[in-house]
C-alpha cells in the first residue's frame, strides 16, 4: 500500500509562513481555519555563571505542520460517522462532507489540531495533501511555495530515500510520535527539543490557534 | 490563554452531559418501586408513577435535542449509526437514542393499560432501566481518547456517575412528588436525599483531586490551570449549590402531606445548576498532548 508522508526541514525553515499563505490562498481559507500552521516553539533562560557572568541558553525554532495522515489517526478513531477516513490508495486521511455532521470531535482528539469544522460549511475541513494536485503529478501547494525549499512530500519511500538523515516527527511542540504515528519527517534544527522532554512553549499562540 | 472559548463552543454538550445522565439515573430511580414493588403498590399510585416516567425522560431528551443543535450538519447524523461499536460518540448517540425511544413508547402504553399485565411492566421497565444504566455508562466513558491529556483519566468516567448520582435522586424526588408518590416514613425519599448527598461529598473529593492535578498537566501551549483558573473556586461554588439543593430535596421528600411544588423543582434545578458548572469546567480544560486546547 502507498502511503503518502510530508517532509520538514528544520535547519532551512525561516518561519516565513509562504507554505501557510500558499495554502490559504489556493484554498481560500478563511482567516480562521489555517490547514498548515508554523509554530515559533521557544525557551530558555539566563543563568549566573562561577563568575558572576550571566549566560542565557534561549533558543527558538519554528515547526511548519498541517495533517500528517497519521498511520494510527485520533481523528477517525473518534469520528462517529466514518467521515474521516484514511484513503486506502495513498494512506492520505481525508474528510468525506457527505457524512460528516459537524460534531468537531476529530477537532477535539487531534493532537496537532489538524482538523476544524467549518461553521459555514458545516462540516470539518482540513489538510488533504492536495489529493488534486498529487493526482496530476504534483507536489502539494505548501511545499512549492517554500522559498527555502524545507517543504517535501512524496510516498514514504521517497521521503525516506530523499532525505536519510530524517526522522519520525518526534520534536516540541508536536506530541510524541507514538501518539497518532503520523507519516512526518523531520531534520531537527540544532536547538529542537524532543516531544518528551520539552521545556519551551509556542511563542505565536494566536497565530496558530 | 484561557478554556473558555471551547467550554463556550461546547456549551450545548455541557448541558447535554449535565441533563442526560441525572435524567436516565432518575429513571432508574423512579421505576425501582415499579420493578421492586410492582402489584404490591395500589393501583392508584402505581399508575401515575408509571406516567410519570415522563418526566426523567423529558429532562434526557432535552440534554440529547440541545447536543444535536451544535452539529453542523445534522441532515447526516444518520451515518453515526455506523460508527456503533467503534466510535464512543457513536456508542453515546445510539444507546441513548435506544433508551429514549423505549422510555418514550413504554409511557405511550402506560394509558392503554388493562389489568394483569403489572408484572410484564415491571420486567420491561427493569430492561428500560438497564439501558438507562448502560447510556449512563457509555458517556461516562465517550470522553476519554487516549490525545486528550487532560479527559484522558479516571475522573472523567468517576466524575460522570457521580454528577448521575447527585442530580438523578433529586429529579427522582421532584417526579415522585409530582406523581404523589409516598413511602411509610418517607424511607424511600429519605434513602435517595443520603444517596445524593454521598455522590456529592464524593464528587467534591474526586474533582478537588483533579483540580490539584491540572498544574501539571501542560502541553506546549499552556497548563490545564492556566485554561481553567477558576476550577478550585469552582469545586466550593459547586458544593455550597450542592449542599442547598439538598437540603431543599431532604425538606420535599419528607414533608408532611404534599410538599410544595417549588420545593423538589428547586432542588433539582440547583443541583443540575452545580453540576453545570463544573462540566463547563471539565470543557473549559480540554487539552490534547500536542499543540491543541
Ligand atoms: S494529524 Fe490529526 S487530523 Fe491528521 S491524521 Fe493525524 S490525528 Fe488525524
Ligand atoms: S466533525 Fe465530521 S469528521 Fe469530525 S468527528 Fe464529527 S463527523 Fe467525523
Amino acid at each position: 500500500m502507498t502511503q503518502y508522508a510530508f517532509y520538514f526541514n528544520g535547519k532551512r525553515c525561516t518561519g516565513c509562513k509562504t507554505c501557510e499563505l500558499a495554502c490559504k490562498d489556493r484554498y481560500d481559507l478563511t482567516p480562521e481555519i489555517s490547514y498548515r500552521k508554523v509554530f515559533e516553539y521557544g525557551g530558555g533562560d539566563w543563568t549566573k555563571d562561577a563568575d558572576g557572568f550571566y549566560v542565557p541558553d534561549v533558543f527558538t525554532y519554528y515547526v511548519s505542520v498541517a495533517c500528517n495522515h497519521c498511520d494510527d489517526p485520533a481523528c477517525t478513531k473518534v469520528c462517529p460517522t466514518g467521515a474521516m477516513h484514511k484513503d486506502a490508495d495513498g494512506g492520505l486521511v481525508l474528510v468525506d462532507a457527505d457524512r460528516c455532521i459537524g460534531c468537531g470531535y476529530c477537532h477535539m482528539a487531534c493532537p496537532y489540531n489538524a482538523p476544524k469544522v467549518d461553521r459555514e460549511k458545516g462540516h470539518t475541513v482540513k489538510c488533504d495533501g492536495c489529493a488534486e494536485r498529487v493526482a496530476a503529478g504534483q507536489k502539494p501547494i505548501c511545499v512549492e511555495a517554500c522559498p527555502l525549499r524545507a517543504l517535501d512530500f512524496g510516498t514514504k519511500e521517497e521521503m525516506e530515500q530523499a532525505h536519510g538523515d530524517s526522522q519520525v516527527a518526534d520534536i516540541a511542540p508536536l506530541p510524541q510520535k507514538e501518539y497518532t504515528h503520523p507519516n512526518l519527517y523531520v531534520d531537527p534544527c540544532k536547538h529542537a527539543q524532543m516531544a518528551n522532554e520539552a521545556t519551551g512553549k509556542v511563542a505565536n499562540i494566536l497565530e496558530v490557534m | 490563554m484561557d478554556g473558555m472559548l471551547t467550554a463556550f463552543d461546547e456549551i450545548t454538550l455541557v448541558l447535554f452531559t449535565t441533563l442526560a445522565p441525572a435524567g436516565a439515573l432518575a429513571y432508574v430511580l423512579v421505576a425501582l418501586p415499579l420493578i421492586v414493588s410492582g402489584d404490591r403498590l395500589l393501583e392508584e399510585a402505581r399508575r401515575r408513577l408509571d406516567r410519570f416516567l415522563c418526566v426523567p425522560v423529558v429532562v434526557a431528551m432535552i440534554g440529547l435535542v440541545a447536543s444535536a443543535t451544535h452539529l453542523g450538519n445534522p441532515a447526516n447524523a444518520l451515518y453515526v449509526i455506523t460508527g456503533f461499536g467503534r466510535s464512543p460518540l457513536s456508542n453515546e448517540v445510539v444507546c441513548g437514542s435506544v433508551f429514549l425511544s423505549a422510555a418514550g413508547i413504554f409511557w405511550l402504553t402506560s394509558f392503554s393499560e388493562g389489568p394483569g399485565r403489572i408484572g410484564v411492566r415491571g420486567v420491561v421497565v427493569a430492561i428500560i432501566s438497564v439501558l438507562g444504566l448502560v447510556f449512563v455508562g457509555v458517556i461516562s466513558l465517550a470522553y476519554d481518547a487516549s490525545t486528550i491529556l487532560t479527559w484522558n483519566t479516571p475522573y472523567t468516567p468517576l466524575t460522570t456517575w457521580l454528577n448521575a448520582l447527585s442530580g438523578g435522586p433529586l429529579l427522582a424526588i421532584l417526579t415522585m412528588r409530582l406523581a404523589r408518590f409516598y413511602t411509610a416514613g418517607h424511607k424511600l425519599g429519605r434513602a435517595l436525599v443520603a444517596l445524593a448527598a454521598l455522590a456529592l461529598v464524593a464528587s467534591v473529593i474526586v474533582y478537588g483531586l483533579w483540580g490539584s492535578l491540572l498544574p501539571e498537566l501542560r502541553n506546549s501551549l499552556a497548563s490545564a490551570a492556566e485554561l481553567a483558573p477558576l476550577f478550585m473556586p469552582s469545586i466550593g461554588l459547586f458544593a455550597l449549590l450542592g449542599i442547598a439543593a439538598l437540603v431543599l430535596g431532604f425538606k420535599a421528600a419528607t414533608w408532611h402531606g404534599e410538599a410544595p411544588l417549588w420545593l423538589p423543582i428547586t432542588s433539582t434545578v440547583l443541583m443540575l445548576v452545580a453540576i453545570f458548572l463544573m462540566r463547563f469546567q471539565f470543557y473549559m480544560i480540554h487539552m490534547t498532548v500536542g499543540v491543541g486546547v
